[in-house]
């Protein structure tokens, strides 16, 4: 096991190595640099000079990754060309601010999505079952941004009764910006202050309805397929036939056995949600990490989007890995290569 | 199980009953936040007792575009740091609220100018104190224009207004020395008369900053050098507003009121201002409509209706400093032909435009690069007129005859005042370009993926572009987009100074503008600016659109603020009901 | 003669036409199915006859009658620039059927090519080709893809070779995992156990077989290119000529005009995006019904 870990590990090298070199290559290939964000109507021949020269931008390609690789090695992960905050100390600020959203999101998505999908499996070709196929479908189908908006005028501007923008009520509460920038700990943990709690809440719930509804219908699907799989299992035949009663059925045996599928399923959203986020965050103006990216892509701000994919795809893999090992946990049939 | 689903439950009634509760207009924080700590009105609303009375205390939350990019005063370029700048620091010389041009004592309470216009005598406001609790005096005036003068190397990427204003640095500076008179007087020597340069001089970036704080939060080493953590640790400053710690980047930014505020007749009323950025104009019309935020900035001509229409809205605009216009390089085919430029301004329907983009009286038609508010605007001065026969007439005389192909390009991603919509505006004018003859390839890119810089370097025959003045001088606007240089335009170095955003080379032009940008006699300096107008719109050497003013939406518990064409605002007179 | 016969027996499943009778027997018999087929045949007619049923140009117009509210000339009202909004939801099914049907053929030829080569060959070969899969699988897709359209600039065939690139890897595990097991598979193991060679039991035995959740997947994936590429357009990166008809586009260029009596215009794409996507995630779904019954309960 232990072995298998460390090898993973060291894999995340050449895979660091690759992904960074693909990165300065291919940015620096791309029209403009961020002398474009940084000017607007200023820009003239001799400040876009003036600008590229200072940030280095003049110097030979390879001598940048150099540098810039030099940096990464001690830690150091740059500094963003447009407003000089270290790419590090943004992350750190911007990150839990994701996590929340994800989290939240992915809630919805297993709060609701199981329960729909085992009741929905359980009978069958009920009217409920053909009501939550099509829901879920449905779901399924509606672009973020189209929902996200949807949502921000009918209960933001019509019927007033979420914000639409941020992560707390700004003119009320505030909280310790030294602290870890995870809201619902902070609130209810640190602050204990439930008015505090229920505002960042609330905050939430609207972009994590649009982040979490298609996780939601995936899980749904998911889940009522497994469940209906698993009924039909023998053994399940033979509890029945054994004269447990189906409540137990269901607890001990069906949802146990088709939590395997529904648990890939929920690993493999969770990643996909990244990519979703960058949409719910631009539409909510919520401070994370795909609307920073999105913006350092836009602004040509190659330190932040370096940094930031070297970042993310370095959490991607040990996450992966973790989940790998939980499963191997879960299920000993699962052999490692 | 079912003890967990009643817990679900109860989280979510207490949640609804939270959303029922804020249905009511007014945001329950202010009832909650707004203690009277000053020994004006009570609680009472100013507005029930007929005279307002301003009440101390209060957050405001004010919907901007983007964080702040650097509050390191020299060094800021962009219009949401300098907002902030404007609160938390203070310039020698102010602009008096509301004006673009007339001066009043900033932290300067006096200054006497030379005959010769080349030494300026600053007597200074005495008990001032930074906000980290050491003095403002001359030393640290001096201090401060020093470092103009010889901002380090390291700085000098980053700088825009210090090189534009004084063309240089240390002996190439047009600042030739700064003295220290006694504690409260100081001395600039110009190396060249400057009719402009008090104006200047109540620029933001012109701020006068702690000596104290740059040095002890390395200021002065490059921005990739984490140490110099000033502008996100320590901005620190004389003004009404000081910066606490609070920012939280791409959630908000606070500053809170300085409760040692020298001028105390003017400290600030409210307790905290929180700028909230919100990139898209839509959805900061969505927060303060879902009342997240108490004010936004730069709301959308066609959405001014929802702000005024609102009840619980006040609508408050600025007037016009600024120009949109579509450049023509005459270095790029056929725009080299004068022909197909006039055909080019006559072809466009500027009023039609107006009416869709910029209703509401949000912009007027512009016939001149120059505002009507400017001493050398000349009115009719170039082709403004929409008149389709003549478009075509003069298409026919030009060498590029119809079907004319050109490219056409406009920026993506981007909103500025006198471009609110672009891509919009390029499909209206490409109707009534292709209805004369022209046939149209449209050629666009993000204004900040490269959009911007490939303009300035003269790559794009025909280009939407526009330009904000930062005060209302003709040498802040055609003097620097027809300005001539040797650096490199494009890929290209020019043998000798060129124009590279629109070629305008005249030669007529290039002497005419010298000699206004250093003639010292304001009457004779709008004779000069006149005559190179008139050079430069016979060449048609762009087509001017529209000059349009910004708007702010606020609620109507806001009070006090008052809108500048130059956004120079200042927020210790707002207050909050 | 019991080779052949085995051979025969073998080869029955997978060119033989029952299962792909059956196969439709059971996708026509399934309701929901029908109804996305219905769906995605008329998006297809559509977008092929655009320029028949279109009551107008698409491109032509003038602001001057911008906004026009639905009417018997204007069945749907127009738009910013006074142009028939019914014909521009017509002809805009042509962009999001050209850029799905693109973006999918062209991810699906690179992923099954790369993935069968990865699987087939397997050892370290696949192990280092499947490491690279893993670098753009680490990074969120909807910034891989705006980079990609960055890099080439806007446009729906750029748009379509950016979604592409993000199904690649999606096509390539797919297909790989399916040859894999596939691989060890008993009529796998007999082919070769009658002799043939490597590349005939590739083309003819597992490539068939491992086509069927693929085909499960291409269309689920026509569905998800319409979404990212009227995501794309949310964010500003649409076609290259702005008066292209591209429905991500028609829905948020209207964003700003909402209130200046555009309010329908935005919901008329809104519905088309998500009326096209219901019918190819249906039709998906019929499919892997379909040729998968043990899934069909």
């Amino acid at each position: 096991m232990l072995k298998f870990i460390v090898r993973r590990l060291l894999l995340l090298i050449p895979i660091l190595l690759g992904l960074s070199l693909l990165m300065v290559v291919f940015l620096h290939m791309l029209p403009g640099d961020p002398c474009g964000a940084i000017l607007g109507e200023h820009s003239t021949p001799a400040n876009i000079a003036r600008c590229q020269h200072g940030l280095g931008l003049d110097k030979p390609l390879y001598q940048q990754y150099l540098d810039y690789m030099a940096g990464v090695i001690h830690g150091d992960f740059g500094v963003s060309a447009t407003n000089k905050v270290s790419v590090t100390t943004s992350f750190l600020t911007r990150f839990p601010a994701t996590i929340e959203l994800t989290v939240a999101a992915m809630f919805l998505a297993i709060g609701i999505g199981i329960p729909l999908g085992v009741a929905a499996a359980k009978r069958q070709y009920s009217l409920f079952d053909n009501f939550a196929t099509v829901a879920s479908l449905i779901g399924i189908s509606i672009p973020i941004f189209f929902l996200g908006l949807l949502l921000q005028y009918v209960f933001g501007v019509w019927l007033h009764w979420l914000p639409t923008a941020g992560r707390y009520d700004l003119g009320t509460f505030s909280y310790d910006h030294a602290g870890t920038n995870f809201l619902l700990w902070e609130s209810l943990v640190i602050n204990r202050n439930p008015a505090e709690f229920l505002d960042v809440v609330r905050h939430l719930i609207l972009p994590a309805v649009a982040l979490g509804t298609i996780p939601l219908a995936v899980v749904a699907r998911i889940t009522r397929s497994a469940v209906l799989e698993v009924l039909s299992e023998d053994y399940v035949r033979t509890a029945r036939a054994k004269g447990l009663t189906s409540k137990r059925i269901d607890d001990r045996h069906v949802l146990r056995n088709a939590m395997l599928p529904i648990s890939t399923v929920i690993g493999l959203q969770t990643g996909l949600l990244l990519g979703g986020a960058v949409l719910t965050e631009q539409i909510f103006s919520w401070g994370g990490v795909g609307n920073w990216l999105f913006q350092a892509a836009v602004d040509k701000d190659f330190a932040v989007i370096q940094s930031g994919a070297l970042i993310l795809a370095s959490i991607f893999v040990v996450v992966n890995l973790i989940v790998d090992v939980g499963y191997a946990y879960l299920n000993p049939r699962i052999r490692y290569q | 199980m079912k003890h967990r689903l009643r817990a679900l439950l109860a989280v979510a009634a207490l949640v609804f009953a939270a959303c029922g509760g804020s249905t009511a207009t007014s945001p329950i924080a202010t009832s909650a936040t707004a203690p009277t700590t000053g020994g004006t009105a009570s609680g009472t609303p100013a507005a029930a007792s007929g005279t307002p009375v301003a009440t101390n205390g209060g957050t405001w939350v004010f919907g901007s575009a983007t964080d702040p990019t650097t509050l390191d005063a020299i060094l800021m370029q962009d219009g949401e740091s300098i907002r902030i700048a404007q609160q938390i620091y203070e310039t020698l010389v102010k602009l008096a609220p509301g004006s673009a041009s007339t001066l009043v004592p900033g932290l300067a309470k006096s200054w006497d100018a030379s005959a010769d216009g080349l030494t300026y005598t600053f007597h200074l406001q005495t008990g001032v104190k930074f906000t980290d609790g050491t003095d403002f005096n001359a030393d640290a005036a001096v201090y401060n224009v020093n470092r103009w003068k010889n901002l380090p190397e390291a700085l000098q990427g980053d700088d825009y207004y210090d090189i534009t204003v004084f063309a240089g640095y240390g002996d190439s500076s047009l600042i030739k020395s700064v003295t220290k008179v006694d504690d409260a007087t100081f001395q600039m020597v110009l190396t060249t008369p400057k009719a402009d340069f008090l104006t200047a001089m109540t620029l933001a970036p012109f701020s006068m900053q702690s000596p104290t704080a740059l040095k002890a939060h390395n200021a002065d080493k490059g921005s990739k050098d984490t140490s110099n953590d000033y502008w996100q640790k320590a901005p620190t400053g004389t003004g009404p507003f000081m910066f606490a710690g609070d920012f939280v980047s791409g959630d908000h930014y606070t500053i809170v009121k300085n409760p040692n505020y020298w001028d105390t007749a003017n400290a600030a009323h409210l307790d905290k201002v929180i700028f909230k950025p919100i990139a898209d104009s839509a959805q900061r019309l969505t927060a303060l409509k879902s009342g997240t935020v108490d004010t936004i900035d730069f709301v959308d001509a066609n959405q001014l209706k929802d702000v005024s229409s609102d009840s619980n809205l006040q609508l408050v605009t600025r007037s016009p400093l600024d120009i949109g216009r579509l450049n023509m390089n005459q270095n790029i085919k056929p725009f080299d032909d004068i022909n197909v430029r006039k055909a080019i301004s006559y072809a466009i329907d500027r009023k039609a435009i107006i009416d869709t983009f910029f209703p509401n009286g949000a912009a007027q038609a512009a016939d001149s690069d120059l505002l009507p508010s400017m001493p050398a605007y000349a009115a009719n001065a170039t082709i403004a007129g929409y008149d389709q026969q003549k478009a075509k007439d003069a298409l026919a005389a030009s060498n590029c005859h119809a079907p004319c192909k050109i490219d056409f390009w406009y920026p993506d991603s981007v909103s500025r005042p006198y471009m609110v919509d672009p891509k919009g505006e390029f499909e209206a004018i490409r109707t009534m370009l292709e209805a004369v003859g022209f046939q149209i390839t449209p050629q666009h890119l993000a204004w900040k993926g490269g959009y911007t810089g490939a303009e300035a370097n003269g790559k794009y025959g025909l280009a939407f572009i526009g330009w904000i003045y930062d005060y209302a001088d003709p040498a802040d606007g055609p003097g620097i987009f027809y300005s001539t240089s040797l650096a490199k335009c494009g890929d290209v170095t020019p043998a000798k100074p060129h124009n590279c955003e629109a070629a305008e080379d005249n030669p007529a032009v290039v002497a005419g503008m010298a000699k206004a940008i250093a003639e010292p006699d304001a009457a004779k300096r709008t004779q000069d600016w006149k005559d190179v107008m008139a050079l430069i719109n016979a060449d048609v050497a762009d087509a001017p659109l529209v000059w349009a003013g910004s708007s702010l939406g606020l609620t109507k518990n806001i009070h006090g603020f008052v809108p500048s064409p130059t956004q120079t605002e200042y927020y210790n007179a707002v207050w909050k009901s | 003669m019991a080779g052949v016969a085995l051979s025969q027996q073998l080869e029955a499943p997978i060119k033989g036409s029952s299962l792909w009778r059956d196969a439709s027997r059971r996708l026509l018999r399934n309701r929901a199915a029908l109804v996305g087929m219905f769906l995605v045949v008329s998006f297809i007619f559509v977008a092929i006859f655009a320029p028949l049923i279109s009551p107008y140009s698409p491109v032509q117009g003038t602001i001057i009658h911008r906004f026009l509210p639905p009417s018997g000339s204007h069945l749907l009202g127009t738009d910013l620039q006074g142009r028939d909004i019914l014909s521009r939801l017509l002809w805009g099914a042509r962009s999001s059927l050209w850029v799905s049907i693109l973006s999918v053929t062209v991810g699906l030829s690179i992923g099954l090519t790369y993935g069968s080569i990865s699987g087939f060959l397997g050892g370290w070969v696949d192990f280092w080709m499947m490491r690279v899969v893993d670098i753009i699988l680490s990074l969120p897709g909807l910034l891989l893809t705006i980079t990609i359209v960055l890099f080439l600039g806007p446009g729906l065939n750029t748009i379509a070779f950016a979604i592409a690139i993000e199904n690649v890897p999606i096509f390539a595990r797919l297909v790989r995992s399916s040859i894999l097991a596939l691989k060890e598979s008993d009529f796998v193991l007999a082919a070769r156990s009658i002799g043939a060679s490597d590349p005939r039991i590739l083309l003819h035995h597992i490539l068939p077989n491992a086509l069927t959740p693929v085909i499960v997947q291409g269309t689920l994936a026509l569905a998800t290119a319409i979404v990212d590429a009227a995501g794309l357009g949310y964010l500003g990166f649409g076609p290259q000529d702005p008066a292209t008809p591209e429905w991500g586009t028609m829905l948020t260029d209207t964003q700003r005009y909402l209130t200046s009596g555009a309010a329908y215009t935005a919901l008329f794409p809104g519905i088309a995006i998500i009326l096209a996507v219901l019918g190819f995630n249906l039709l998906g779904d019929g499919l892997r019904e379909a040729l998968d019954p043990r899934l069909k309960r």
